[in-house]
């Protein structure tokens, strides 16, 4: 049973095996591992838990309700890069696009080879993914989901000799309802809120949402349990507590929270290395007006990609957003807006993905912030994404696009390929570009060393027995795809291990 | 009409931003932010309401300084923003915008009180031709 704020009514005291912080891709996975293997589980959720009958598909209302601060959550520098987080049961896997790849060969061959993590071999994790992708059921999309945008990228890939394909996403039964990062209004996206909470709820985890994690309880160097407080989410006041005394705790908070969690209590920090490396994925958005109807918001958010220029950094991801959220992306005031959002529905738009070689740093929050990041975009990582957005605006041009918006602030508007040419010369600095963000990673990242890194391979800290480490802040270097089955199959790794070891804590 | 965090003022710059960047009438769709002012206030206070305490006093303060602060800049006049006419504002907004620095960034606060705000409305939308897809039967109402 999932038990909110308002279902409490005295201070709680646990004493169980496993605790876990979060409950998303990291989170979520550990929980219900463990319970279905017969540990004595709690799992502890900041946010509320929503359901379809609080998604109304309103960008602006679903942000204000599920995304943590209302979706204004950044990294600062220059450029400030926007880094949305879900806040909820089943965390940002609630509200992202459901978008699942395996972690890359070539990457686990570099982080065992480069990053100091000898003994990570990837034959040895195919396991672990079949696992994740049989519970949240990964499935490539359909054609009659994927929308008229993945039609109009791959017309003009086609044109230019490139490959587009469809993604796969963890659904049941998608109905391409456009709508995937506002909560899935038809229960189709396996987000953990719908996959693994109710297993983990089913095999006897108690899942306490509401519930702030406020302070690691350690002794002569093991974890022995957690501090917590019920947090009121319409005043946030704090009423109740929640002790807990854990065998094991895992921290899944995500790489931004879990290490300013760590900073703040000094734990866990022998490398130094705790909030350090922080890479976010820097992504940008190209939209491009069209002749035709596109209709693109009737159709899966994040519906194709192309992987060709995968090797140089740089992934080409759909994506697609209502008005409301449109309107910010695009140059315009007055008339100009009112044409562009007039002309709404003949709108198309694709994503640029970079692998990032910049690296930010976590530090503790401030003010009532749960953490504090930053991260500015060198100058490599910015000729990528102009590398990206140019590849994107030329398939657009392909494909017959009147014009192009390329949310670069040194060049916003494309006119012609002629513009696109000149777009290619320019003097790009980072900032010019509007950044987004979706898949912070590496701020306690792992390795065999306890002097330069914070968890070992299986993810437990260097210095305090019993902690664990279960989310993407592990990974030494940034990914090159959507993490979400990664964080899942490292997460269950670890589980396996927290359950044959358990006599040791 | 009483706002949880806005003050009648800052409901009142933030409305006049509105009217600037979404104006009346015009060839696309004749709806603009003024009419129907009550309607997105409301959401663009909820989505405020639900932000951390020092986010949201920050952007109420810029709120305040950019209503005198942006005329002097662009327009060299000791004028508020509220004061201005939705002509006026709108061509502010566009020198803004096209300014080198900082340029479309800073008109992006604007964006983010209004737009989702107001494209959230059922009026909005229709203006737009906007659709869902699916409507959702099952929606009974927003949590905290």
């Amino acid at each position: 049973m999932i038990q909110e704020y308002r279902d409490i009514s005295d201070h709680i005291i646990e004493d169980v095996d496993v605790c876990v912080i979060g409950t998303g891709a990291g989170g979520a996975v550990v929980a219900k591992e463990l319970a279905e293997k017969g540990l004595d589980v709690v799992a502890l959720e900041e946010g509320s838990h929503f359901t379809v009958k609080n998604f109304n598909q309103d960008p602006g209302d679903m942000m204000a309700m599920m995304y943590r601060d209302s979706g204004t959550t950044v990294a600062l520098g220059l450029p400030p890069a926007s880094i949305t987080l879900g806040k909820c049961i089943g965390g940002t896997t609630t509200v992202n696009s459901a978008t699942c790849f395996r972690t890359p060969r070539e990457i686990i061959e570099k982080w065992s080879s480069e990053c100091e993590c000898n003994g990570l071999v990837y034959q040895e994790l195919i396991p672990y993914f079949e696992r994740v992708e049989n519970e949240i059921n990964v499935t490539e999309l359909t054609q009659d989901v994927l929308g008229n945008i993945y039609q109009i990228i791959k017309r003009g890939a086609k044109e230019l000799g490139i490959d587009a394909k469809p993604l796969k996403h963890n659904v049941r039964n998608c109905e391409g309802a456009g709508v995937c990062q506002w909560g899935c209004i038809r229960r189709a996206k396996q987000s953990t809120d719908v996959s693994y909470i109710p297993k983990a709820d089913n095999y006897g985890a108690r899942i306490y949402a509401n519930c702030k994690a406020r302070k690691l309880v350690v002794e002569s160097g093991r974890v022995r349990g957690v501090e917590g407080v019920f947090i009121d989410p319409l005043t946030n006041k704090k009423r109740y507590r929640i002790s807990i005394t854990a065998k094991v705790v895992c921290l899944a908070m995500g790489a931004l929270i879990t290490p300013a969690f760590l900073l703040k209590q000094n734990l866990a920090n022998i490398s130094g290395m705790v909030g350090k490396g922080l890479t976010i994925h820097p992504c940008g958005r190209v939209v491009a007006e069209m002749e035709e109807d596109v209709l693109g918001h009737h159709g899966v958010s994040q519906g194709g990609q192309i992987d060709t220029f995968a090797d140089e950094g740089i992934m080409l991801e759909g994506i697609f957003i209502p008005p409301g959220v449109m309107a910010m992306a695009l140059p315009g005031v007055g008339e100009d807006h009112k044409y562009l959002a007039k002309h709404y529905n003949n709108l198309a738009a694709f994503g640029v993905m970079v692998s990032d070689t910049t690296r930010g740093r976590v530090f503790p929050g401030l003010l009532g912030y749960s953490y504090l990041a930053v991260y500015s975009m060198n100058q490599a990582d910015a000729e990528k994404m102009r590398k990206g957005i140019s590849h994107v605006a030329d398939i657009f041009f392909a494909a017959g696009a009147k014009r192009v918006f390329s949310g670069c602030y040194a060049m916003p508007v494309l006119n012609s390929r002629n513009d696109l040419n000149e777009f290619r010369k320019i003097k790009i600095k980072p900032w010019h570009f509007e950044v987004m963000a979706f898949h912070p990673l590496g701020t306690c990242r792992m390795g065999n060393k306890p002097m330069s890194s914070v968890v070992d391979l299986n993810l437990e800290s260097h210095e305090i027995k019993g902690l664990f480490v279960t989310d993407g802040s592990p990974f030494p270097t940034s990914l090159g795809v959507n993490p979400q089955v990664t964080i899942m199959s490292f997460a269950t790794r670890a589980a396996e291990y927290i359950n044959a070891n358990l006599h040791r804590y | 009409m009483p706002y949880s965090v806005l003050s009648k003022k800052e409901a009142g710059i933030i409305a006049a931003m509105g009217s600037g960047v979404i104006p009346r009438g015009g060839r696309n769709f004749a709806l603009g932010a003024a009419d129907l002012e009550d309607k997105w206030l409301v959401r663009t206070d909820y989505l405020l309401s639900r932000m951390p305490l020092p986010t949201r006093l920050g952007l109420k303060l810029a709120v305040h300084v950019l209503n005198y602060g942006w005329p002097l800049m662009y327009f060299r006049k000791f004028k508020a923003l509220t004061s201005m006419d939705e002509q006026e504002r709108t061509e502010l907004f566009h020198v803004i915008e096209s300014s080198r620095f900082p340029g479309s960034m800073s008109i992006l606060v604007v964006k983010v009180l209004v737009f989702p705000a107001f494209y959230g409305l059922a009026e909005a939308k229709d203006a737009i031709g906007y659709q869902e897809k699916f409507p959702n039967p099952e929606f009974e109402g927003l949590k905290d």
